[in-house]
């Protein structure tokens, strides 16, 4: 009887475990929404650029001078615009004497032959050069000596000098613009240098009748421009290549001086009042916020935050291609209160988490429109930092800064009509306590 | 502005929105109430409840355990919600009762157990629209719940005379209620957005009953128990109080007739007294719960005699939706199998359970249930 028991047992307990390991399957809402009314508050607040901006300003001159990761040489007109830069490559030190392993004093380099300037090219993402970047068939780069006496800040007198006296040239084909390309310079004026013990500084341009823009890499970029030529002493001969440099005997030297861009006709800077970002030279926007600690300090949580700036149309360089109005989350603290200072602490936002990517404004300058950047990701990461540390401050540049001579206009907080002025628009839900039927 | 902002904060908070997203009828409120009914008076509709020993109704009714044991019950709800727009097919997993008992004599025993008074398990997942000025913008929402108000009785049964028996019992009510909200946007531009609460009920209530056994065919139980307060917190933080729900209930099996067993309830339950453990508005109304099923001796299943069970219930459930009371009709079957000569027995069923319709809404269950009675 027993025996029968157990057996029965063993049966049920099969079929109960069967059941039991049915897996629970809770979600419906097919009822929805008849049965599920809204549970939580969603509520909007647009705070004016009084309410939350505690700082908007146009940084100028960013990149600094000398850190672009590539120098665009270019001269062209276009809507009625001509922009004219150059570029300046530093060769302060030169190789002056001629050393053997034999031992033998070095000797001093009496002649040069086949000196050249060897730049490398910024291969286009299209590609190739086209001709909406070189017009011609082909363009011409010209050197010039823009050697001045003047110190390492002074490009007023470095600027004077292009156009000046002629060192080097070279004629390229536009599909040729890819690589590396060696520009013939003048040997005797690179020998009287080398023997005089004196610097050399170049002046690149381009020149095209009917326009063309280049962009070469930067020592800053890794593969900067070198001198190159064949130095003789006595009947000895060797081959020399060296980089852009700013080694010198007379002051420390600034290592990112070593080749640099020059505006050398442009667009009037921006008007005051207006916040730019882009062109040549560029800026950047800072924006410093101060947002109620009752949204961003609580339990309240923000579900989304578009920052409105109204762009106002620039039509300079104006052209149909969009540029990008990129965000960038700066990383100081409170402490570091120079906006300029605070701004070379900018990142993107995804080099911290890739939920923190801010979606780039992508939009043609000369549009006036409302730029909305959302910056919830940002706000959820302020929040989580707290308060007391690090300010809370973004900085917005274009994408092509430095490269482009488009510039976004933006209205500022200063603006005389305060529709036009920043608005920060956020959806939030308050902390609800939810749970109570 | 950010004076208003801050007042717009505070009266957000003030009226802060209810939870009550539950896609189904039967888990309104504070959820849905299983009964309180072992595996065995379940398939006789509730009829055996007041005289029944593992249903944590009546505290004289322990006395039928006779020696020491235990009991553990698993019932699986296999829910179809039906509507104009669709359908849900869901399962929740649920232990309803679990207890022991103890004799000290002949005339007393002593049994402790826990027992689900409601259940608020569910999730609800729903396609939603946020505004956000002029703009609006889709999300999707899962909103969860899972947690129950369990009753903890420990309970005294005496015997007056060996056909009288008279018991008591302290109950406890607590329990908690996780609850989880996630939304997801559509538009990207919308962060992810997470919010969690637990809640936790705390609240006490006495109960007696008495059952009584006329003649050898006959058996009468009565049992009521009078509820005190109960709240809840939230983080330790009292957020409402109420008055555990009274509940009042007469029994009779009838057992006449040579292995046929007659049962019949009516059970009523004051739920609207916990209308203010609730947010303002809650639905939730007083119900009779009455059912009536029979036992009989079926085939012998591994040399034993497997008693067959049937039963008819009809009830109110407590929570309403917008003021309309929900009816569940069941219809329930099941079996016992005697173990170890008897001292220790399983029991299976299965309940049909109808509710609605509302609102064009209706809902189907079939509840699984099994019982383990283990006495050594």
């Amino acid at each position: 009887m027993l025996t029968r028991s157990w057996r029965a047992l063993a049966a049920v307990a099969g079929v109960t475990l069967v059941l039991a390991g049915c897996q629970e399957d809770l979600a419906g809402g097919a009822a929805c929404p008849a049965l599920c009314p809204d549970t939580l508050t969603v509520r909007d607040t647009v705070l004016l650029a009084s309410e939350v901006l505690e700082r908007d300003i146009t940084l100028p001159g960013s990149p600094a001078i000398g850190t672009e990761a590539q120098l665009l040489v270019a001269d062209f007109v276009r809507n009625g615009d001509r922009l004219r830069t150059g570029v300046v490559f530093r060769f302060d030190s030169l190789q002056r004497v001629l050393v053997d392993t034999t031992g033998k004093p070095p000797r001093p380099i009496t002649s040069i032959d086949t000196a050249s300037v060897h730049v490398n090219i910024v291969t286009p993402a299209s590609g190739s050069y086209d001709s909406t970047l070189v017009r011609d068939s082909a363009v011409t780069f010209v050197l010039y000596d823009v050697n001045a006496a003047a110190s390492d800040f002074d490009t007023a007198a470095v600027r004077a000098r292009f156009g000046v006296t002629q060192v080097g040239s070279r004629t390229v084909r536009r599909d040729s613009l890819t690589g590396t390309i060696a520009i013939p310079l003048d040997t005797a004026f690179l020998a009287s240098h080398v023997r005089d013990g004196e610097r050399v500084r170049l002046g690149l341009e381009v020149q095209s009748d009917n326009g063309a823009q280049v962009r070469i890499f930067s020592a800053e970029g890794g593969s900067p421009a070198s001198l190159q030529y064949i130095a003789h002493a006595d009947t000895s001969r060797i081959s020399v290549a060296l980089s852009v440099n700013t080694r010198s005997s007379a002051g420390p030297p600034i290592r990112s001086l070593a080749d640099y861009m020059l505006l050398l006709e442009g667009a009037a800077p921006p008007p005051a009042g207006i916040l730019a970002a882009g062109g040549i030279p560029s800026s950047r926007i800072f924006i410093r916020f101060d947002i109620p600690p009752a949204l961003i300090d609580s339990s309240t949580t923000i579900v989304r935050a578009n920052l409105e700036m109204h762009q106002q149309g620039n039509d300079l360089y104006s052209s149909d291609d969009t540029v990008a109005l990129v965000t960038r989350l700066v990383r100081a603290t409170k402490a570091v209160e120079d906006p300029a200072q605070a701004a070379v602490l900018s990142v993107d936002p995804i080099a911290i988490s890739s939920s923190f990517a801010v979606p780039a404004v992508r939009v043609s300058p000369s549009e006036t429109r409302v730029d909305t950047i959302p910056l919830a990701h940002i706000l959820l990461f302020w929040k989580s930092e707290g308060p007391e540390t690090m300010q809370r401050s973004i900085v917005l540049q274009s994408s092509t800064q430095g490269l482009d001579p488009r510039r976004f206009y933006l209205y500022s907080s200063d603006a005389a009509d305060e529709s036009l002025r920043p608005k920060l628009r956020i959806t939030y839900i308050p902390r609800s306590g939810f749970g109570l039927p | 502005m950010r004076h208003s902002l801050a007042i717009a904060l505070l009266l957000s908070a003030a009226f802060s929105a209810r939870a009550a997203a539950q896609g189904t009828l039967s888990t309104q409120g504070f959820g849905y109430p299983p009964g309180q009914l072992s595996t065995r008076a379940t398939s006789l509709g509730g009829g055996l409840a007041e005289t029944d020993p593992l249903s944590p109704v009546n505290p004289a009714a322990i006395s039928d355990w006779v020696a020491s044991g235990l009991y553990v019950q698993y019932s699986p709800e296999y829910r179809s919600v039906e509507t104009s727009g669709g359908s849900d097919h869901t399962m929740t997993v649920r232990f309803p009762v679990m207890m022991g008992a103890v004799t000290a004599g002949d005339r007393v025993v002593i049994g402790l157990s826990t027992s689900t008074l409601l259940d608020r398990t569910w999730e609800t997942t729903r396609v939603g629209y946020t505004h956000a000025g002029a703009d609006s913008a889709q999300f999707f929402e899962d909103f969860t719940s899972s947690g129950a108000i369990n009753d903890i009785r420990l309970g005294v049964a005496f015997a007056i005379s060996p056909s009288l028996w008279v018991g008591a019992g302290g109950h406890v009510f607590s329990g908690d209620d996780r609850l989880k909200i996630q939304r997801v946007s559509a538009d990207t531009t919308f962060t992810p957005f997470l919010q969690q609460s637990r809640l936790s009920y705390s609240g006490t209530g006495l109960s007696g009953g008495v059952t009584w056994r006329p003649s050898r065919a006959l058996m009468l139980g009565a049992s009521g128990r009078v509820g005190g307060n109960i709240e809840t917190f939230r983080n330790d933080t009292s957020i409402s109080k109420a008055t555990v729900p009274s509940r009042w209930g007469v029994g009779v099996s009838f057992t006449g007739v040579s292995g046929l067993l007659v049962a019949a309830r009516a059970d009523w339950v004051g739920w609207s007294s916990m209308g203010d453990l609730g947010r303002p508005g809650l639905g939730v109304t007083d119900a009779w719960d009455m059912g009536a099923g029979v036992e009989l001796n079926g085939p012998l299943f591994f040399g034993l005699t497997l008693p067959l069970r049937a039963g008819y219930r009809h009830r109110t459930l407590p929570f309403t939706v917008s003021g309309a009371e929900i009816v569940e009709n069941s219809f329930s079957f099941g079996a016992g199998i005697p173990i170890s000569g008897g001292r220790s027995r399983i029991d299976l069923g299965v309940e049909r359970a109808n509710r609605g319709s509302i609102n064009g809404i209706s809902e189907k269950a079939w509840v699984l249930s099994a019982g383990f009675m283990v006495r050594p």
